[in-house]
């Protein structure tokens, strides 16, 4: 179960830095269709893995999630303790 | 604006405190070529420039280092966390920790406080985006000098991460700077300044 949940957030982790990185370059190069393509592929599969995550675990984002009986923001772990995930 | 995302850009999961390293790597939290200096200055610039794609890499890489700045803030926060007195005193962590506690404060490795004069906002495309690389570089020697100094592999890791993130950011500007010049005369690229004078 931790492990599982570990796994997605490294995933979740990798795949947002991918976007990181080739946001930076599609600023310079915004043309490149190569580089739009490897965009338009990572963002779904971010955006599946966030809500995936936010489902079974905690919100990452202020919209990720419906907390219905606790506002989860505000009561689950912030990143900057040790062993976040 | 900003949303917050509830995670680092790059883990920082360190167990063995250090506070002597903690004081170290706190330069790159408020020193001179520090993350907060970094993203205040393309934040800044991004007013008076007059190119939409340079605003964009201005935009992005202000806003990356504001999540620098949280790593580095975590780095510092894990190091010094659990510290007894006898090791604040005996690592020379006892001049920050009289005036900040563990409380993460922006200021140089040597106790100069951040300001603002660590960086410049111009008002001219190629001084800003020349100011920009230089940045790049001087916080990457940092990085450099940090590794030499810091051996344990839970802070090597997300230092080694920043570093190449300098490296990358250098290579965006110098592609800005010749976005820049596109657009000007190539016989004098100084006869004016696109942000402020009138085009003729």
């Amino acid at each position: 179960m931790q492990a599982e949940r570990k796994q997605l957030f490294d995933y979740i982790n990798r795949i947002s830095f991918s976007i990181d990185d080739l946001l930076l370059y599609l600023d310079t190069h915004p043309e490149d269709t190569e580089a739009l393509a490897y965009m338009n592929e990572l963002i779904p599969c971010r955006e599946k893995a966030l809500k995936e995550y936010q489902e079974k675990y905690m919100p990452l984002l202020i919209d990720g999630t419906d907390s219905e009986n606790c506002w989860k923001w505000s009561t689950t772990p912030w990143p900057w303790e040790r062993g976040y995930y | 604006m900003w949303n917050y995302e509830k995670r680092l850009q790059f883990p920082v999961n360190i167990t063995q405190p250090n506070a002597q390293i903690a004081q170290v790597i706190m330069s790159q939290y408020g020193g001179p070529d520090g993350e907060i200096g970094a993203s205040m200055r393309y934040l800044s610039q991004r007013f008076a420039m007059p190119y939409k794609e340079v605003c964009a890499v201005l935009t992005d890489v202000g806003t990356e280092e504001l999540a620098h700045l949280e790593m580095v803030g975590a780095i510092v926060h894990q190091l010094t966390a659990d510290l007894s007195m006898e090791e604040i005193k005996a690592s020379g962590f006892d001049k920050y920790y009289v005036d900040h506690t563990l409380g993460i404060w922006p200021q140089a490795a040597g106790g100069i406080p951040f300001n603002a004069c660590e960086f410049q906002s111009k008002g001219d495309p190629i001084t800003d985006l020349t100011e920009d690389l230089a940045a790049e570089q001087k916080a990457r020697s940092t990085y450099d000098n940090i590794l030499r100094l810091v051996k344990d592999p839970d802070v090597c890791a997300p230092i080694k991460f920043l570093r190449e993130r300098e490296i990358v950011h250098f290579q965006r500007f110098g592609e800005a700077l010749r976005i820049v010049q596109d657009h000007l005369d190539s016989r004098n690229f100084y006869a004016l300044n696109p942000a402020f004078d009138k085009p003729c």
